[in-house]
């Protein structure tokens, strides 16, 4: 069986801190953030050190048994949250069902929320394509960015267990936060 | 649409200085993720308003693998 985890960036071991620090800088991952710079590694170890005193940033790695797949982040923008993603690996064609599925896991076991803002730089094509495809409401546009409003309701939230299930077999689904580890799945 | 303009269309997504052919090998380019399928499913729903999940790809290695999800549209 499959074993997907979702770990929050405070907890973090030094290979995790290494393998995000070197895809945050990938020139792939830096074209569609909007902060484009090339960071130090001190500057990452500093940034994961500040998340540890504040709620307002979250940021995950995701793993598919001991690979990292990817990094779903959360910041709170008044009342909701803006998701933002990047990914790691580069061999998997379902990482972005597995990214929907722990995005929807996060906002409703940590964060309670059922709904969140994805904001996509129009330079983003394939995930803008993929929001527009879904039907994701639109909330706001300008000339870079588009911003989505997603909602998530349980039988969402079935249809993309069914759907991973279909991907990559059998899993199991674990958060695990500063505080404790939730076994979802 | 055409097989070609389709491998024209896939070329784009994949971002491909090379030629690809309905045998390309799609697993040995780096640029086969999940933004590309994603891409691809989007090119079926606009031009073929075929709706693909990720699913449907899969088992799929080569262009022509893809073509066949087309039931027909791309000739």
């Amino acid at each position: 069986m499959k074993k997907i985890i979702i770990k929050d960036f405070t907890l973090l071991n030094k290979n995790e801190q290494k393998i995000v620090f070197e895809a945050r800088n990938s020139k792939k991952v830096r074209a569609f953030c909007l902060d484009e710079r090339v960071i130090s590694f001190d500057e990452h170890l500093a940034f994961l050190k500040s998340l540890k005193h504040t709620n307002d940033k979250k940021y995950y790695l995701i793993l598919l048994d001991d690979e990292c797949l990817c990094v779903i982040n959360f910041i709170k923008m008044g009342e909701k949250y803006n998701n933002g993603i990047y990914k790691i690996s580069k061999k998997h064609i379902f990482i972005m069902d597995i990214i929907v599925l722990c995005t929807q896991m996060i906002l409703n076991h940590i964060l309670n929320q059922n709904s969140c803002i994805f904001e996509i730089l129009r330079k983003n094509k394939a995930l803008l394509n993929y929001h527009l495809m879904q039907k994701t409401p639109i909330y706001t546009q300008d000339d870079t960015c588009v911003t989505f409003l997603g909602s998530f309701n349980d039988d969402y939230v079935n249809t993309q267990i069914k759907s991973t299930k279909s991907l990559i077999g059998d899993f199991t689904l674990n958060i695990k936060t500063p505080n404790k580890t939730i076994e979802i799945l | 649409m055409t097989i070609k303009s389709f491998l024209n269309e896939l070329e784009e997504i994949l971002l491909s200085d090379d030629e690809l052919t309905l045998d390309s090998d799609l697993t040995a380019i780096e640029e086969w993720d999940s933004l590309a399928v994603m891409s691809v499913m989007s090119l079926f729903q606009e031009k073929l308003s075929i709706v693909l999940t990720t699913a449907d790809f899969k088992n799929i290695k080569t262009p022509n693998d893809i073509i066949l999800l087309s039931k027909g549209k791309i000739a």
